[in-house]
């Protein structure tokens, strides 16, 4: 049983989450509505009420569908309006970017919330920690019900922290788009695009690759004295591998010579 | 047969991985995104995977951030309640609450954190539940309450408690151990009942020593007897009034004070150390053997404890009284109760499924790729070659088999943890990874530590019985004329021993048996029952024709035991000496109350 952390804090519930997705989704979509009055009335009509049936279905039917659904859904019409149909090529986006744009500020947020609401209420549906392939049910009987998140577990702080989150990640996701707006030189690419992709695909790596190695190195640090061990025994295990092998194999065969001579 | 806890499923096994396929679906959907929309050129887009891609690599950030200041500042509290407070040992069959606290002092809190208390093999869970989740934090501690009850006598291992960390969105996890050993001692059940009815002196608090009425002349106030006197005998010995009225002399024969001894030779070898911990036929004799010598302390007899197996003696405890010395007996039973069954026929193919099911759990950190890494070519490169493996045992004729690389680097991760956890030193490694025999033993010390059984059969594909020793008779025909040797007048031996499928050898047994009685001493003879198997006089229940395949094996395999206990008893029967099965029939009172009629019989009481 988890001791609650304070007694006289409110109960979090999956509604609570239910409702943050949901004016999420809201948001998203009046959002867009109003961003592409450039587009096809029509399709962007019907391509919002797409999202927002999806959407809802996630929420409140407790589908399995992946919020990455939405995400294909929001982006479908974002690529289409690249798309030049006269000259059937991509034209690009003839729009211009501004720092700190409240529609997009507030789209960006909304997105956001809406995908952390999503991806909570499936832990608590679906599960959050992997199943373990060692469990096996035999066949005919109930595999019971999923490892999912307790209830019990869930705490008001999880969503005030959100107040802090979201608009730190949409800061620094605008600034992130600005800096690869600005016209790089130290690649040597004629295409813009490719230049900019060709920078993002850098980052990423470089920042993924020192963080994991810091990481890696702190866990070195904090080792105990087992897995030090380990650690020097597979090392000398790798280099001297060949050797330990051919050498221990000669004496099992000794061994079990001796044996089969000496068994009556 | 019992099965082990551990699934030998040929399945890829758990291992917490850090990425979970959820984070690895959303990092590669939105980066797809991103690079679709700066080559399309839809900054919109841009945006939304950007703001997705950095807050997904912020989560990352944090949980390890979070994880890495977590690490060793996590402690453990756990204590055992009975019904009168804190325990330091228990009673088998009693209901015993465990709380376990998780504490951390780290300023930074885990956000969700799934904590599996790892269940003492010999415990059995009653109410409760042994996994909690939550956020843990230096305000909020986890804590996880359930009730257990223990089967049968020995020791309750708690390793520790398993930790599973993951963030709120379920895109990371991690998986570690919290090693805390803590051991207690389950002692065998009271006899409530005793079976022993004094049926003299019962004014007195405490029982005089040997208050059972004893057909021996002897120094004691009891008159026994009355007999003529013969010429010797001491003068304050004749009962002049008698002789008076009969006009000649007699003489008072009083009667003894020489207390019953009663010498319990327990056998612990592995035939009957098979089957789930805790329900062993080792546990039921450890049982018998308890209450044996705690009935026989309430009548202030005198109580001695023979362990063997099949290499020799294990301990021995000279017949004695007291609290103090039932306490020493029962500490003895309890060490030997769970024992685990080794085999020498066990083969890698079998353990290693286990092992390293066992390792996962207890030693995940151990089975990591940072620390204990498996180069995914070494089956294809350098294979076992067939002339390192015992004869007999099952081997793999193609190199490229998956099941021989999920052996082989099962095998090679296990060793690792092997050869460091028993101290092999550098080339321990590989010297498990190709010595069967030796692989096969530390392997099964591994698991006996940790209290895992795993299964065993007890007959082979040409029906030979697996635990046959002929060596066991015997070391116990030696250990019982040493006993008699140093015995006293109205010794009872108790002969615990599983002498199934042992019957060609039982000479010695027999011989020395033979020396006993002619020493006017009594023997009986226990033979274990394996758990699961119906002791004889059931009878069964299915018809032959409405049973599978399993059914019709355990019905042949129950039919062998008792093909097998009818010859054991056969053959002790022609010397003398009552044979009881200790199966479900015969509690510890019934066998109790047969040894209460020997003595009866022997002091010719009536």
């Amino acid at each position: 049983m988890t001791k609650p952390a304070d007694d006289q804090a409110p109960i979090m519930t999956e509604r609570h989450y239910q409702a943050m997705s949901t004016l999420a989704l809201s948001v998203v979509i009046l959002i867009q509505i109003q961003q592409q009055a450039t587009f096809l009335a029509g399709v962007a009509l019907f391509v919002n009420v797409l999202i927002a049936l999806v959407g809802a279905m996630a929420i409140f039917y407790r589908s399995s569908l992946s919020p990455l659904v939405v995400l294909i859904a929001i982006a479908a019409p974002q690529i289409a309006e690249t798309f030049d149909f006269h000259n059937l090529q991509f034209r690009g986006d003839r729009r211009s970017m501004q720092l700190l744009d409240v529609g997009e500020v507030v789209w960006c947020a909304a997105v956001l919330v809406y995908f952390i609401g999503q991806y909570r209420l499936q832990t608590l549906w679906f599960g959050i920690l992997p199943d373990d392939a060692r469990v096996t049910t035999p066949p005919g009987e109930d595999p019971g019900p999923p490892k999912v998140r307790s209830a019990r577990s869930l705490r008001p702080t999880e969503l005030a922290a959100l107040v802090f989150a979201v608009p730190a990640v949409v800061f620094f996701a605008q600034i992130a788009v600005m800096v690869l707006k600005h016209p790089w030189t130290f690649v040597d690419l004629e295409d813009a695009r490719w230049k900019q992709l060709f920078v993002v695909a850098w980052t990423l790596l470089v920042v993924m690759f020192l963080a994991a190695h810091v990481f890696s190195h702190w866990r070195r640090l904090q080792m105990d004295r087992g897995s030090a061990l380990l650690t020097l025994q597979d090392t000398l295990w790798d280099e001297t591998g060949g050797e330990q092998r051919d050498i221990n194999r000669w004496i099992v065969w000794k061994k079990l010579t001796n044996q089969q001579r000496t068994k009556p | 047969m019992p099965a082990s806890r551990f699934s030998t499923s040929p399945k890829l096994p758990y291992n917490g991985g850090m990425l979970t396929s959820r984070g690895y679906w959303f990092f590669f959907v939105a980066a797809f995104f991103l690079a679709l929309a700066i080559l399309l050129g839809s900054t919109p887009l841009a945006l939304i995977c950007t703001t997705l891609l950095v807050w997904f690599l912020s989560q990352w950030f944090l949980f390890q951030l979070r994880l890495r200041l977590a690490a060793g500042r996590m402690t453990l509290n756990r204590v055992l309640r009975t019904a009168g407070g804190e325990a330091t040992s228990v009673w088998s069959g009693q209901k015993v609450e465990v709380a376990v606290t998780l504490s951390s002092d780290g300023w930074l809190a885990l956000p969700y954190v799934v904590v599996t208390d790892w269940l003492a093999p010999l415990a059995r869970l009653r109410d409760g539940t042994t996994c909690v989740d939550g956020p843990l934090s230096s305000e909020s501690p986890i804590e996880i309450a359930y009730t257990i009850e223990c089967p049968g006598a020995g020791w309750l291992r708690f390793e520790g408690i398993k930790l599973q960390f993951a963030d709120l969105q379920g895109f990371f996890t991690d998986t570690t151990f919290l090693h805390d050993l803590c051991e207690y001692r389950v002692l065998p059940p009271i006899v409530s009942k005793a079976p022993h009815v004094a049926f003299v002196k019962r004014e007195n608090v405490l029982p005089l020593v040997g208050t059972h009425r004893h057909a021996r002349p002897g120094g004691a106030s009891e008159l026994l007897d009355l007999r003529d006197y013969i010429p010797g005998d001491p003068p304050k010995m004749i009962a002049w009034k008698v002789s008076a009225r009969r006009d000649r002399l007699i003489t008072k024969e009083l009667e003894s004070e020489v207390p019953i001894r009663c010498t319990l030779f327990v056998d612990t070898s592995n035939s009957v150390r098979v089957g789930p911990v805790g329900e062993t036929a080792l546990c039921r004799l450890v049982d018998i053997a308890a209450g044996v010598a705690q009935a026989n302390a309430n009548e202030r007899d005198l109580t001695g404890l023979c362990l063997f197996d099949e290499s020799g003696i294990i301990d021995y405890v000279k017949p004695g009284r007291g609290a103090k010395h039932v306490l020493k007996l029962i500490g003895k039973l309890t060490d030997v109760a769970n024992l685990i069954p080794q085999s020498p026929r066990a083969t890698v193919f079998e353990l290693v499924p286990v092992a390293f099911g066992l390792a996962q759990d207890v030693y995940p950190d151990w089975l990591s790729e940072d620390v204990n890494a498996f180069p995914f070519w070494l089956p294809w490169w350098a294979p076992q070659p067939s002339w390192t493996i015992p004869p007999g045992a099952p081997r793999y004729f193609w190199r490229f088999s998956p099941a021989y690389h999920r052996e082989y680097r099962q095998r090679k991760q296990v060793s690792a943890v092997l050869s460091v956890r028993y101290g092999l030193g550098p080339g321990g490694l590989a010297r498990l990874l190709e010595d069967d025999e030796m692989c096969v033993a530390y392997m099964q010390r591994f698991l006996a530590e940790h209290q895992v059984a795993y299964p065993f059969s007890f007959y082979d594909g040409q029906g030979n019985y697996l635990f046959r020793s002929p060596t066991k008779p015997k070391m116990l025909a030696d250990a019982l004329l040493k006993a008699v040797l140093h015995g006293k007048d109205n010794e009872l031996f108790v002969l615990c021993i599983d002498a199934l499928e042992n019957i060609d050898h039982l000479a010695p047994l027999e011989r020395a048996v033979c020396v006993a009685k002619a020493r006017h001493h009594q023997v009986m003879v226990v033979c274990p029952w394996p758990v699961g198997i119906d002791p004889p006089g059931v009878k069964p229940s299915k018809n032959i024709a409405e049973m599978d395949n399993q059914l019709i094996l355990q019905r042949l395999c129950t039919a062998q035991f008792h093909t097998a206990y009818r010859e054991v008893r056969r053959a002790f029967r022609r010397i003398g000496v009552p044979v009881f099965c200790a199966g479900a029939g015969d509690s510890v009172s019934q066998i109790l109350q047969r040894m209460r009629r020997l003595r009866i019989q022997e002091r010719g009481v009536r």
